[in-house]
C-alpha cells in the first residue's frame, strides 16, 4: 500500500478507502503482460507451424536432411521414397533392437546396385546402409569409415580362426607389410629383362653407330617409354614386343650369300630389313619359309630346272607355283641359317646385336623350356612369358590403385630399385613403409580402408544392363515424353 | 524461483534437484561414450542409443512444457505444489540438453530444419537461464530499493488515479487567498511541467528514480517561495505523490526484467515443441 493511502485525516483528499486506488477486481481482468505474451508465442507457434507445413511439401523436402545426398544420388534427392521405402523403420530399429533394420532396405539399394558380398566365409552380412551412410554431404558413399571394416579385421581370427588374413585395426596402426613384399617374392614372369641396362643405354652412342628409329627418346630410356598406363590411368599396361621391343629387338633375318645380280641383291637387302614375325616357332619357319621360297623365286639366285615331284609337294594350303629341287635346296640351307641364328642364339658383338641383329635371337630374352631335349632339326620350345595380353598386371588384387593420383612423383620414388634391376625375377614393387611416408594424418593423404580396398567383390557383379528406364529414374513413370525413344 | 535461502546466502535450497542432474548427466555421457567406443563410426541421432535420447530430451520437454498448464490444473487434482514443478521445470529443463547433446552426437546440428530446431532449443534454454538468474537477483534488489510496491498490473490505474488526485490538490492549494499572485504563478508552472508530468510518466527532468532524493531537493527550493507556506501540507502531499511514483516507475523497470525474458523463453519453447513434433515424426518415418 502507498504511504500516501495511508494517511486518511488528509484534508485535501477526504476519506479514501483501497477501491478508489486499487481496482479490487484487477485479477480477474487479462494481465497486459500476459496478453501481449499470449499473442507473442502464438504468432511464434504459428511461424513454427507455417515452417514445418512448408518442409512437408513437395520440394521442401531436403530442409529434413541431416546433409545433402551424396552426388550419385542427387538425382533423387526431392524423391525420399525412391529409396526410403520402408516406412517407420527407424523406429522398428529401436523397438527390435536390430541394427540392420532401416527405412532403406537393401532391396531399394539393390534396384541399381549390385552388392556382391565381401567373402564367403564372412561372419555377417551387414545390411547396405549401415557402412553407406547417406545424408552427409560426401560425395562418394563408397568411402565408409573404417569401423565398419575393422568391426571384423581388427579381431578377425575370433570368428575366421583358420583365416589366413592377419588382424588390422588400421593402416598407420598394425597393418601387415604387403605380401609379396614381406614373402621376398620374385617376379614370375618368363622373361630375360635387364631394367638397369636398358636405364642406363647411352641413346646417342647407338644413334652414332646408325641405329635407326630412336628419334625422339632423347639422351636415355625413361620408365614411361615403356610403360603405359591403362585408360583408366590406373595400372600399366602389358610390356608388349611390338609396341615397346621391336623397334630395338626386331628379328632380323638375312638372306645369305653373295648375289651378282643387282636385283637379287636389292632384294636380299629388302629381305634382311623385315623382320621374321614374332610368334611361335612353328609359325616363323613357316613364315621364312614362304619369304625364302618367294624370293627364290622371283631372284635368279640358283640355276633354274623344271619343278620336281618333291617340291611340288609344296606346303599345304599355299596355292604358290612349284620350285626346283635346287631353289627347294637353297630355301632350306637359308632356312636352316635363319633358325640357326634365331633359336641358337649366335651371340655377337652386343652393339652388333642391338644393330644388324636384333635381340641376337629368341633366347635373347625368351627361356628355352628346361628339360626339353631337342633332336636334330627339331623346333625349340619356349616357356610361356606369363605376361598377361590384353590387360593390365594386378600385383595387389585385394586393392586398388591408381598411378594418374601419384604422377607428380618421379616413378623411382616407389620403385626405386628398378635402377638396378638386372633380372626380371626381382619384384619392383614398393613396401608399404613407401605409403606410409605420405598416407598418414600427420602429413594428410588419406589412410582409411576404402582409399585402397574394395568392400564388395565386383568379380561377382551382374555387369551392365539395368531394369530401370529413365522415365522411373526421374520418377515419371506414366507420362509421356516426346523425347523419349521410340 | 529461488535457488539460495535469501537469508543464508550460501545455503543452497536445490541440492536434491541439482546433485540429480549431475549424476543423471554423467551417466548420459558416460553411456553415450562407453556405447560409442567400439562403434564402427560416430553415432548419430538415428542410432539406437542416438534415438534413445532423443525421445528421452523429447519427453522431458514435454514435461516442462506442462508448466504452462498447471494452472488449469483443477485445485482438487494434487499432482505436486508450483513450486516443485518449477524445480523440476527448471533441472529437467537442463538435462533435455544434456540428452539432446547425446542425441546429435555433439555438436552435430543436422539439416535446415534441425538447424531451426537446435536454435529454437538453445534460446529457449538461454533464455530460461537468464530468467533463473535475474530471479536470483532482481527480487532482493526490489525489496532494498522500492519502499513501497503494488499489482505491477496496476501500476497505470493507480499512477492516473495520483494524477487526478494532484490536480485536486493543487487546484485547492492555489486558490488559497494567503497566497500572493507571483507565487500562484510560480506553483501553477511548477505542477504543469514538474509535478504532473512526474506523475504521468513516472519521470521529469527534473526528477529521476536513480536519484530518488532529488524529490526533496526540487520540493525544497519551491518551499522556498513567498507566502507558500500556506500550502505546505498540500505541497508535502505532492512530494510524497512524486516518490511514490518515482517508485512505482522503478517497480516497473525491475519487474520488466525480471519477467520480460518469457516474452522470449514462451515463444520459443512453442516453437520447440511444434518443431520437435516434426522432426520427431520424420526422423522416424525416414
Amino acid at each position: 500500500m502507498l504511504t500516501s493511502q495511508k494517511d486518511p485525516e488528509s484534508p485535501y483528499l477526504g476519506p479514501k478507502s483501497l477501491p478508489r486506488w486499487i481496482e479490487l477486481d484487477y485479477f480477474r481482468r487479462l494481465r497486459p503482460l500476459r496478453g501481449r505474451r499470449k499473442w507473442v508465442t502464438l504468432a511464434f507457434f504459428g511461424l513454427a507451424g507455417v515452417l514445418a507445413a512448408w518442409s512437408l511439401f513437395p520440394g521442401s523436402h531436403w530442409s529434413h536432411q541431416a546433409g545433402p545426398v551424396s552426388t550419385a544420388h542427387a538425382m533423387f534427392n526431392e524423391d525420399c521414397t525412391k529409396c526410403h521405402t520402408a516406412a517407420f523403420g527407424p523406429l522398428a530399429r529401436l523397438v527390435s533392437n536390430d541394427a540392420g533394420i532401416r527405412s532403406t532396405p537393401d532391396a531399394a539399394c539393390l534396384q541399381c546396385h549390385d552388392g556382391p558380398i565381401h567373402h564367403e566365409t564372412q561372419f555377417r552380412t551387414p545390411s547396405c546402409a549401415e557402412c553407406h551412410r547417406e545424408h552427409r554431404g560426401v560425395p562418394r558413399l563408397a568411402r565408409v569409415a573404417d569401423g565398419h571394416c575393422t568391426a571384423c579385421h581388427k579381431d578377425l581370427k575370433k570368428d575366421h580362426p583358420r583365416t589366413e588374413f592377419r588382424n588390422v585395426a588400421g593402416f598407420n596402426v598394425d597393418h601387415p607389410e604387403f605380401k609379396l613384399i614381406e614373402q621376398h617374392a620374385q617376379d614370375p614372369t618368363k622373361l630375360k629383362f635387364n631394367h638397369r641396362h636398358h636405364m642406363e643405354l647411352d641413346l646417342q652412342v647407338l644413334r652414332d653407330k646408325g641405329a635407326q628409329g630412336l628419334e625422339g627418346y632423347g639422351e636415355k630410356l625413361a620408365c614411361n617409354t615403356c610403360h603405359k598406363p591403362d585408360a583408366d590411368q590406373r595400372y600399366m599396361l602389358p610390356i608388349n614386343y611390338e609396341r615397346h621391343c621391336a623397334q630395338c629387338h626386331a628379328l632380323w633375318v638375312p638372306v645369305v650369300g653373295r648375289f651378282e645380280d643387282k636385283r637379287a641383291s636389292e632384294a636380299a637387302a629388302e629381305f634382311r630389313r623385315k623382320p621374321a614375325p614374332h610368334k611361335e616357332p612353328e609359325t616363323i619357319r613357316a613364315a621364312l619359309r614362304e619369304r625364302f621360297l618367294q624370293f627364290v623365286r622371283e631372284n635368279p639366285v640358283v640355276n633354274g630346272t623344271p619343278p620336281t615331284a618333291i617340291a611340288n609337294r609344296g606346303i599345304p594350303g599355299l596355292a604358290a607355283p612349284g620350285v626346283t629341287a635346287e631353289q627347294w635346296f637353297w630355301v632350306k640351307g637359308q632356312l636352316r641359317n635363319a633358325e640357326d641364328l634365331l633359336f641358337t642364339e649366335h651371340q655377337l658383338d652386343p652393339a652388333e646385336q642391338l644393330l644388324w641383329r636384333g635381340a641376337g635371337g629368341c633366347r635373347h630374352c625368351h627361356l628355352e623350356t628346361p628339360g626339353v631335349i631337342r633332336k636334330p632339326g627339331e623346333l625349340p620350345k619356349y616357356e610361356a612369358t606369363g605376361i598377361p595380353t590384353d590387360s593390365p598386371r594386378r600385383w595387389y588384387e585385394h586393392s586398388v590403385f591408381r598411378h594418374q593420383s601419384h604422377g607428380l612423383l618421379a616413378c623411382t620414388q616407389c620403385h626405386g630399385q628398378a635402377a638396378k634391376s638386372e633380372t626380371t625375377s626381382e619384384l619392383l614393387l614398393p613396401s608399404i613403409e613407401t605409403c606410409k611416408r605420405c598416407h598418414n594424418p600427420q602429413v594428410g593423404a588419406r589412410s582409411d580402408c576404402a582409399e585402397c580396398h574394395l568392400y564388395h567383390n565386383r568379380k561377382k557383379d551382374r555387369g551392365l544392363d539395368g531394369s530401370f528406364t529413365i522415365e522411373k529414374c526421374l520418377g515419371q513413370e506414366g507420362v509421356t515424353s516426346s523425347a523419349s525413344a521410340p | 524461483m529461488l535457488l539460495f535461502d535469501p537469508g543464508d546466502r550460501w545455503r543452497f535450497l536445490h541440492k536434491g534437484w541439482a546433485t540429480f542432474f549431475l549424476v543423471a548427466t554423467a551417466v548420459a555421457i558416460g553411456l553415450r561414450w562407453w556405447v560409442g567406443r567400439d562403434a564402427a563410426e560416430s553415432l548419430t541421432g538415428g542410432s539406437r542409443i542416438g534415438l534413445l535420447y532423443g525421445i528421452g530430451a523429447a519427453a522431458l520437454i514435454v514435461f516442462t512444457v506442462l508448466l504452462a498448464g498447471l494452472r488449469w490444473v483443477p485445485k482438487w487434482w494434487w499432482i505436486g505444489s508450483r513450486k516443485s514443478w518449477l524445480k523440476a521445470h527448471i533441472w529437467l529443463g537442463l538435462l533435455s540438453g544434456v540428452l539432446v547433446y547425446c542425441h546429435t552426437g555433439g555438436l552435430h546440428w543436422g539439416g535446415f530444419l534441425e538447424k531451426i530446431l537446435s536454435l529454437m532449443f538453445a534460446l529457449t534454454i538461454l533464455t530460461g537461464i537468464f530468467g533463473l538468474v535475474v530471479q536470483q537477483i532482481l527480487p532482493g534488489r526490489m525489496v532494498l530499493r522500492l519502499g513501497c510496491e503494488i499489482p505491477y498490473e496496476q501500476i497505470p490505474h493507480v499512477c492516473k488515479r495520483m494524477s487526478e488526485e494532484a490536480d485536486l490538490l493543487i487546484k485547492e492549494a492555489l486558490s488559497n487567498s494567503k497566497l500572493p499572485a507571483r507565487t500562484v504563478e510560480q506553483l501553477q508552472s511548477f505542477y504543469e511541467t514538474v509535478v504532473r508530468l512526474c506523475l504521468v510518466d513516472g519521470q521529469t527532468k527534473a526528477f529521476s528514480y536513480a536519484e530518488p532524493g532529488s524529490v526533496d531537493y526540487v520540493f525544497g527550493k519551491v518551499l522556498t517561495l513567498p507566502g507558500v507556506a500556506a500550502v505546505n501540507g498540500a505541497l508535502a502531499k505532492l512530494q510524497t505523490m512524486c516518490t511514490e511514483r518515482l517508485l512505482l516507475a522503478e517497480q516497473e523497470r525491475l519487474q520488466d526484467w525480471l519477467h520480460g525474458w518469457l516474452y522470449l523463453h514462451v515463444p520459443f519453447s512453442a516453437a520447440l515443441v511444434v518443431l520437435a513434433t516434426v522432426h520427431a515424426v520424420m526422423a522416424l518415418r525416414y
